[in-house]
């Protein structure tokens, strides 16, 4: 029997600035979760049980068992897990029980990390204000949005002062690479 | 003391001579500084202009930067910052500066007046386009582009603070110094590359020192404040809603260098002060535009800040801030003496008086008073309010955007302790304590109007216009009373300035001429941008192989490995054909292509379409009410075609849904339809029936999916599917699906389809194993001869089988047009329904989509050709339809096509005339089923 094997969208990417280095890194399993019409109830204690915490509010990044939560819309969340396991939403879809819908949402969306060397170094903040339209240098650890960069989709988490994960549908993500980059030279070179 | 280092010189050309100026200087100062005195030629009478102003006003000095091969034209000199190397240019002349042939409009100027192109060249009436427009066009106008692609970079980005302050004279440093002690995020603008405003102008002292000493501790301190961001060279061009302003900001004037030239910055403020200072304005006399005549403040500016010293230099002041000017003559209209014309055509030699006195002079300083620029008080429809006692326009507080505030001679405080008793109340108002006022002058402003000198000569309002004051008189006398026709009709305030320095000159001329008050008179609307903003900025990084973004699929590597030629479809980048050697055209490998498909297996990618998870307890009825067929009595493990309508019953796209589970419906979607589809479900599903439990989530993204087509479809599938899946005729029949794995457990979706009409599947796997399932399939393929198809040997397939797609479903067409009436479920109701039966989509005379052959087999067909009756002429009466789609059949031998035609269905085997009048091609055709091939479907069901 044939075997196949696994691509990330980006092949990979890394580059690296003095004080900035921009990655690709494997998402691991990104699970979207919408509550059921009338199952609220039944969904909170399901997602405690499953996930340990209550849901994350707009806007919060909350960590959870095997991994990160996200609010990424009216009565949806994101679940991303760590590790690979492309059952995965089927696996949260018994947990959670007729008290959600789940989703694989893995393969839909490439990570890219920025990450600052230190975290006296602004570049950044210095590449993402001419990138993304959130106020990211003021924004507490742990925030999240979605909003779009250069017309691309794209979901903002801010880990830490020195660390952000841009996710961006895989289709495009060639795209929205080549743009930050660009603008990552403009601001650094 | 000035602020110009006179160690680091910079060497710099105008017109092609070489010049010196020094690190500080700014194009405007350099040319006077080596005696430069005209500088440019004026709009319409070609007049010698030299420099007015000193800043963003200034109306004169427009030049050309030249570099790397190409120009930027309309710089105003006063806001180049010099640097070594530049190359500046003078514009709007034919010939050289000096000696420019159109300055014969000047001795022609009775036949130019406002709105004589509305008077003249009326005849002969041929000569308008053929004569008259060129020959204005080639006259008129500014500076030119050099047709040259833009060497340069622009940038975007995205700035937030509590605080936006706009200007960095002493009000807007003041308040910025206390907001940011007090802990304020703030962002301090200024259009200027030096800090300072006014103050970098001026002799004046503060807290006993030079106020030049206050400047730089100030922004030392400033710069010392994590929380705040110096931003010089930033235009803050306009003011939007939600707390959103434009900043233009200027790297360098240099052209062709690496980094960005202009970065243009939307600002999201919590708050804004406008702290933009005031523009000093001239007066109206004959000749007033002559080199050497200049606006007071810029003199000042041009002694105090560049060191330049311009001799000879008298004075015309209506107001006591022009007597700080130096000068050898001064005339105080307060005093009765007024100047009546100025001598000298290349340069000022002397002024007349209203005595009649000539006093030689090489320049004149001019001040007839001062406007604050409160230009970005009115982007949001504030207007402003006249105060009598300034003579000037200030902020009106009713009419401001509500989270502006306006500080400083921005808002009529001319004084510099006026400037920071403002910015210390605004702080204070802002909850942040205010630090202790300076100490400094408190000069109150003592002004008597004086607009106009009234004469025989021309006396010019609009510099960079040419608009003079009879000129707006001459459109009060035609009728024009209104400012905003006035402006239109004599271009009064349009341009690069937007009327800086002539807007309220010329509201005086025009109240005087109707007989009223300025303010009755009111102003024209301001709108951004405040200061020019090139088309560039704009564009920012939008451009070349950023302009829009490309989504490519998990294949894309692997078919452009194998020649494909790639077709945009939306932002898609889709395999149109793989050509092989040997083959002399697209048509070779197109029919290779279907021909090894139909006799064989063809692997095509259709990741593209649309796929769109819908789930829910009501997912069956809510897929009832979008599309026309009924859904909910799908069972598990099946797929159906669905045909969904617009409110308006046009057809709006179709597909197929797959059911996975009792909650679980996967949707696909045209590639082009996509986004508009799932748009039109979210509306569905929130505005039209918010109870049914349904979400939906787009998943295009998540699989890669192939099509695989072909006699030897299932063969060439069972090598991969694990062999727990039974994937016979018998267990997995036409229009099946189910989740599977392949090639030792990897998750997969199958689904029994065909938009071939061959025995066909389509294959889906999550997005990250696309790559290697294609190139492995193609592998276990090579014992079928298995090949790559593109989208033009679908679009073959599709016509041979009489699919519709795109062409046909092109928002215009309904179910019955498109031979799908007996979809439409008598029993349920569906969005579209009521509508699609209207009386003139159902009648026998609505299109009906058929296909056509040609009569001559040798004939080709072209699609868009109209049908018309044999015999008679094309016209739109005996317009009975169009082509859409049409294709070589490879396996037919000729050409196929499908259309609309009206009553269509009920035409066949009538012959007909394809009329293509842009073509000249006219080509009998048979109407027949558009189903030219395997009609009973056989194949796709073996």
């Amino acid at each position: 029997m044939p075997k196949l094997s696994p691509t990330l969208p980006l092949e990979s990417f890394s580059k690296h600035w003095p004080g900035l280095t921009i990655e690709e890194h494997y998402i691991g399993e990104l699970i979207s979760l919408a509550i059921a019409r009338e199952e609220e109830s039944a969904f909170k204690t399901a997602f405690k049980k499953t996930f340990g915490k209550a849901p994350p509010e707009p806007s919060q990044l909350m960590a959870v068992k095997g991994g990160y939560a996200i609010w990424s819309s009216l009565e949806q969340y994101l679940i991303l897990l760590e590790g690979e396991n492309i059952n995965a939403d089927k696996d949260i879809a018994k947990k959670m029980g007729p008290s959600a819908y789940t989703t694989l949402q893995s393969d839909g969306w490439a990570s890219i990390d920025i990450k600052a060397k230190t975290s006296k170094s602004t570049a950044l903040y210095d590449v993402l204000e001419r990138f993304i339209p959130l106020n990211l240098r003021q924004a507490p650890e742990g925030f999240t949005s979605r909003t779009s960069a250069h017309h691309i989709a794209v979901i903002v988490i801010k880990y830490s002062e020195t660390e952000i994960q841009l996710l961006t549908p895989r289709s495009s993500a060639g795209s929205f690479l080549e743009s930050l980059i660009h603008t990552a030279e403009n601001v650094l070179s | 003391m000035s602020l110009i280092d006179t160690t680091k010189t910079l060497n710099f050309t105008f017109n092609g001579k070489a010049y010196q100026g020094f690190e500080g200087d700014t194009l405007a100062s350099a040319l006077l500084r080596n005696k430069v005195r005209i500088v440019g030629r004026s709009f319409k009478y070609h007049r010698p202009r030299g420099i007015m102003g000193a800043g963003s006003e200034e109306p004169n000095a427009l030049v050309e930067i030249h570099g790397a091969g190409t120009c930027e034209p309309n710089r105003r000199a006063t806001t180049i910052k010099l640097f070594e190397g530049l190359d500046a240019r003078s514009q709007n002349h034919m010939g050289t500066l000096n000696f420019d042939a159109l300055a014969i409009n000047d001795f022609m100027h009775p036949f130019l007046a406002s709105g004589f192109y509305y008077k003249t060249f009326m005849w002969p009436k041929a000569f308008w386009e053929k004569l008259y427009e060129p020959v204005i066009r080639r006259a008129a106008g500014l500076g030119t582009l050099s047709k040259a692609v833009d060497p340069d970079s622009y940038d975007k980005g995205f700035l937030h603070c509590d605080v936006l302050i706009i200007g960095a004279g002493p009000a807007g440093l003041q308040s910025a110094l206390n907001l940011g002690l007090g802990g304020k995020h703030i962002i301090l603008a200024d259009d200027d590359f030096r800090m300072g405003g006014r103050l970098l102008s001026e002799t004046y002292e503060i807290d006993a020192a030079p106020a030049l000493t206050w400047v730089e501790q100030t922004l030392k301190t400033l710069e010392s404040l994590p929380n705040v961001r110096l931003m010089p060279r930033t235009a803050i061009y306009g003011v939007y809603d939600h707390g959103i302003y434009g900043g233009l900001e200027t790297t360098t004037d240099k052209i062709g260098i690496a980094k960005p030239r202009h970065i243009l910055w939307r600002i999201y403020a919590n708050s804004s002060i406008l702290a933009a200072g005031a523009t000093e304005r001239p007066i109206a006399f004959a000749n007033n535009d002559r080199p050497g005549v200049m606006l007071a403040s810029a003199v000042r500016s041009y002694k105090n800040r560049f060191g330049i010293e311009l001799e000879n230099t008298a004075l015309l002041t209506n107001n006591d801030d022009g007597l700080r000017t130096d000068a050898a003559h001064i005339f105080d209209t307060r005093n009765g003496d007024y100047v009546m014309d100025v001598g000298g055509r290349k340069g000022v030699r002397s002024v007349t008086l209203n005595t009649g006195e000539n006093v030689a002079a090489n320049h004149l300083a001019v001040s007839g008073g001062w406007n604050p620029n409160v230009h970005l008080t009115c982007h949001k429809r504030g207007r402003p309010k006249w105060d009598e006692a300034l003579s000037c326009f200030v902020p009106d507080t009713h009419t401001l955007p509500s989270d502006m505030s306006v500080i400083g001679a921005a808002n009529g405080k001319f004084s510099t302790h006026g400037a920071f008793m403002d910015a210390n109340d605004i702080c204070e108002k802002l909850g942040v304590k205010a630090s202790e006022l300076p100490q400094t002058e408190d000069a109150p402003v003592k002004i008597s109007a004086f607009w106009h000198v009234k004469g025989t000569k021309r006396a010019w309002v609009d510099f960079q216009n040419d608009v003079t004051a009879k000129d707006i008189t001459l459109a009060h006398q035609e009728g024009f009373s209104s400012v905003e026709h006035v402006k239109r009709y004599t271009t009064l305030g349009m341009a690069t300035d937007q009327g800086k320095t002539s807007n309220v000159v010329g509201l005086a001329v025009l109240a005087d001429a109707i007989g009223q008050s300025i303010p009755e008179t009111g102003t024209t609307i301001f709108r951004p941008p405040y200061t020019p903003v090139p088309i560039g900025a704009f564009a920012g990084t939008h451009r070349g192989q950023h302009f829009k973004p490309t989504r490519l699929t998990p294949s894309h590597k692997y078919v452009a490995e194998n020649s494909a030629t790639f077709i945009e479809a939306g932002y898609w980048k889709r395999s149109q054909w793989l050509a092989r050697e040997g083959e002399k055209g697209w048509r070779d490998s197109v029919d290779r292509e279907v021909l090894m498909t139909r006799n064989s297996v063809g692997i095509c990618d259709v990741t593209t379409l649309g796929k769109i998870d819908v789930q829910g307890r009501d997912a069956g009825k809510f897929l009832n009410k979008v599309y026309v067929n009924t859904f909910s009595t799908l069972k598990v493990g099946k797929c159906r075609y669905g045909l969904m309508l617009r409110e308006d019953g046009i057809a709006m796209d179709d597909g197929t849904t797959a059911r996975l589970s009792e909650t679980h419906f996967v949707m696909t979607t045209t590639t082009a339809k996509a986004g508009p589809v799932f748009r039109h479900l979210e509306y569905v599903r929130q505005c039209l029936y918010p109870d049914m439990d349904v979400h939906l989530i787009s998943t295009t993204d998540q699989w890669a999916q192939y099509s695989v087509a072909g006699p030897n479809s299932r063969k060439l599938l069972e090598k991969i599917v694990d062999p727990k899946f039974d994937i016979s005729n018998e267990a997995f029949p036409y229009m099946a699906c189910g989740e599977i794995t392949i090639c030792g457990g990897i998750r997969a979706r199958l689904f029994r389809l065909s938009f071939s009409g061959e025995l066909a599947y389509e294959i889906s796997v999550p997005a990250r194993y696309g790559d290697t399932l294609i190139r492995e399939m193609m592998h276990q393929g090579e014992a079928f001869d298995a090949v790559l198809y593109g989208t033009e040997a679908l679009g073959v397939m599709r016509i041979e089988k009489g699919h519709a797609a795109g062409n046909e479903l092109n928002g215009t067409t309904t179910a019955n047009a498109l031979g799908l009436g007996g979809f439409v479920s008598k029993k349920k109701d569906c969005i579209g329904k009521v509508l699609s039966q209207r009386e003139g989509l159902v009648s026998e005379e609505a299109l009906q989509m058929v296909g056509f052959i040609p009569v001559n087999p040798k004939d080709k067909l072209t699609n868009g050709a109209h049908f018309i009756p044999k015999g008679t002429a094309p016209s739109p009466e005996t317009d009975h339809g169009y082509m859409s789609s049409v294709a070589w059949s490879p396996m037919l031998k000729t050409y196929i096509g499908l259309g609309f035609l009206k009553n269509g269905q009920n035409r066949l085997g009538e012959v007909i005339q394809a009329s293509h009048l842009m073509g000249n091609s006219h080509v009998d055709v048979t109407v027949v089923s558009p189903h030219f091939f395997d009609p009973k479907g056989e194949r796709l069901r073996a």
